[in-house]
């Protein structure tokens, strides 16, 4: 402790000679001058005294006949001295420090995490609109008001956090999955039919709620109502004293085809790579980009490949500066011929392609009709699909409007 | 025995402070702790000669160095051979 504290305040060893240095030695204790580490190097003697005391001795050496030489300094207030000569660097270093510092306090990344419904373009734009983007301060965030303002923006977000790790704002929400689905707190408010959405000829049917106005083996066509949301009560006369709403209820099975056409030409460019590749390197801050070496070179055709990376210290702390390699690939273009196989395998990609977004609907596909034929140099492929799939659309009841007539009549 | 020593005895006062004795603290033969000095008559790397208040003390060896020096007390350190009172 007492080794730190003669430290920050500086001390001196000296050299001592003259007429007495053992009066001089006498002095100093008397004057409350604090000497240690004295030794005898013969003719004359080295001791070590504090910064402050040194200033003090000019009447002691003038009475004791002695002179002092300082042989060499120790601490604090000598290292700024020798520090000046590294001013430049310990600029620097300071510079840095203080950069690192201020940089830290804005954000420089925004993580949006848990989002399904709600697209992260969406939030990225509702952030947006708060004012609240990359670069900002950190202390210009209420990170309480962006959750409640999340909550209120988007009923379908049941929960958020927003928290900042680093420079990072990340936001994590959790949405509604439950009861998402339309019509579900629409049922009680009125009847509801069933109504086709596509020709075809109904080839099963169960009914569970409503009253079905189609059978088995029925042609309909888009917009027929299938089954209607309102069972009649008959009065003793035979005739409807009023319709008992509900929303209809059936699996209706529809047989209908579906045909697509696709047309390919015969002839295409094809990219030959003549392995040539020229590269650079990038620097890139927001929209302004640094390139080395800043001429490329170009060739007549090319593919340009980017690689962009973050720059970050340690995990979290990101900076607003990426970098990254560009590759420019030289290629020729030739024109080229599809054989017969080639076109076939084509379009058989582009039939499973279909087939796989009509298993995606649930469309039973029961038959298809492929034809493929080549006019004046463009092939095309003409498909039918014989399918069986589930029809029906809610709409509002057309009983409703014939409702109020029928107590009138009764009256 | 002088009067004023016989008061100190029988009084069981610190003869340190009271008849002016110094203290001498030796720990094996390498530190010497001197309390209750006057001054230093003497210093060499083979000697150092004290005054203290009623008599000289003489402290005799080799590489002898004084760690620390005040008013009230100082620290020898060194291969000490011989303590002698003048």
């Amino acid at each position: 402790m007492l080794e730190v504290i003669r430290y920050l305040k500086g001390y001196l060893e000296i050299r001592v000679w003259g007429f007495s240095p053992e009066r001089f030695m006498n002095l100093c204790s008397n004057h409350g001058i604090f000497l240690w580490d004295v030794t005898n190097c013969g003719d004359h003697y080295r001791m070590k005294l504090c910064l402050k005391d040194f200033y003090r001795l000019k009447g002691i050496t003038r009475k004791t006949g002695t002179r002092v030489a300082i042989t060499k300094r120790y601490g604090l207030p000598f290292l700024s001295v020798s520090m000046w000569k590294r001013r430049i660097f310990l600029l620097g270093l300071l510079g840095s420090l203080g950069f690192w510092i201020l940089m830290s306090g804005f954000i420089w990344a925004i993580e949006i995490s848990g989002n399904y419904y709600v697209t992260e373009e969406v939030l990225m734009d509702f952030l947006e609109q708060n004012q609240i983007r990359t670069g900002m301060r950190k202390k210009g965030i209420d990170l309480e008001l962006l959750e409640e303002n999340l909550r209120t923006e988007f009923p379908v977000i049941t929960w958020t956090s927003t928290k900042i790790d680093g420079t990072k704002l990340k936001i994590q929400i959790k949405e509604n999955d439950v009861g998402m689905e339309p019509g579900i707190s629409e049922k009680e408010e009125g009847g509801k039919d069933l109504v086709a959405d596509r020709d075809g000829l109904i080839v099963n049917m169960v009914t569970r709620n409503g009253v079905p106005v189609v059978k088995v083996g029925m042609e309909v066509k888009k917009g027929d109502i299938l089954v209607e949301g309102g069972v009649p009560i008959m009065g003793e006369d035979g005739a409807v004293v009023r319709y008992d709403f509900c929303t209809a209820d059936a699996d209706v099975y529809l047989q209908s085809v579906y045909s697509i056409e696709e047309k390919q030409k015969e002839r295409y460019e094809k990219k030959f790579y003549s392995g040539r590749e020229k590269r650079r390197y990038f620097l890139l801050s927001r929209e302004k980009e640094l390139a080395f070496p800043f001429l490329p070179g170009s060739y007549e055709q090319y593919d340009v490949i980017k690689e962009t990376k973050q720059l970050r210290i340690f995990k979290n702390y990101e900076l607003p500066v990426s970098w990254g390699k560009e590759t420019r690939r030289e290629y020729e273009t030739k024109e080229q011929i599809y054989t017969k196989e080639e076109i076939k395998e084509i379009f058989q990609g582009k039939l499973q392609k279909f087939i796989a977004t009509l298993e995606e609907k649930g469309v039973q596909i029961i038959e298809k009709n492929v034809t493929i034929n080549k006019t004046s140099g463009v092939w095309s492929m003409k498909t039918d699909f014989l399918t069986v799939e589930k029809t029906g659309v809610l709409s509002s009841t057309h009983l409703a409007n014939e409702e109020p007539k029928l107590p009138d009549t009764e009256e | 025995m002088p009067r004023r020593e016989m008061v100190v005895e029988s009084l069981k006062l610190p003869k340190d402070s009271i008849l002016g004795a110094s203290i001498v603290t030796l720990t094996g033969n390498t530190d010497a702790f001197v309390e209750n000095y006057r001054g230093i008559i003497e210093y060499t790397g083979d000697l150092i000669l004290l005054q203290g208040k009623t008599c000289k003390i003489k402290i005799c060896g080799k590489r002898l160095c004084i760690d620390y020096y005040t008013n009230e007390d100082m620290k020898i350190s060194g291969l000490i051979e011989q303590i002698c009172y003048l």
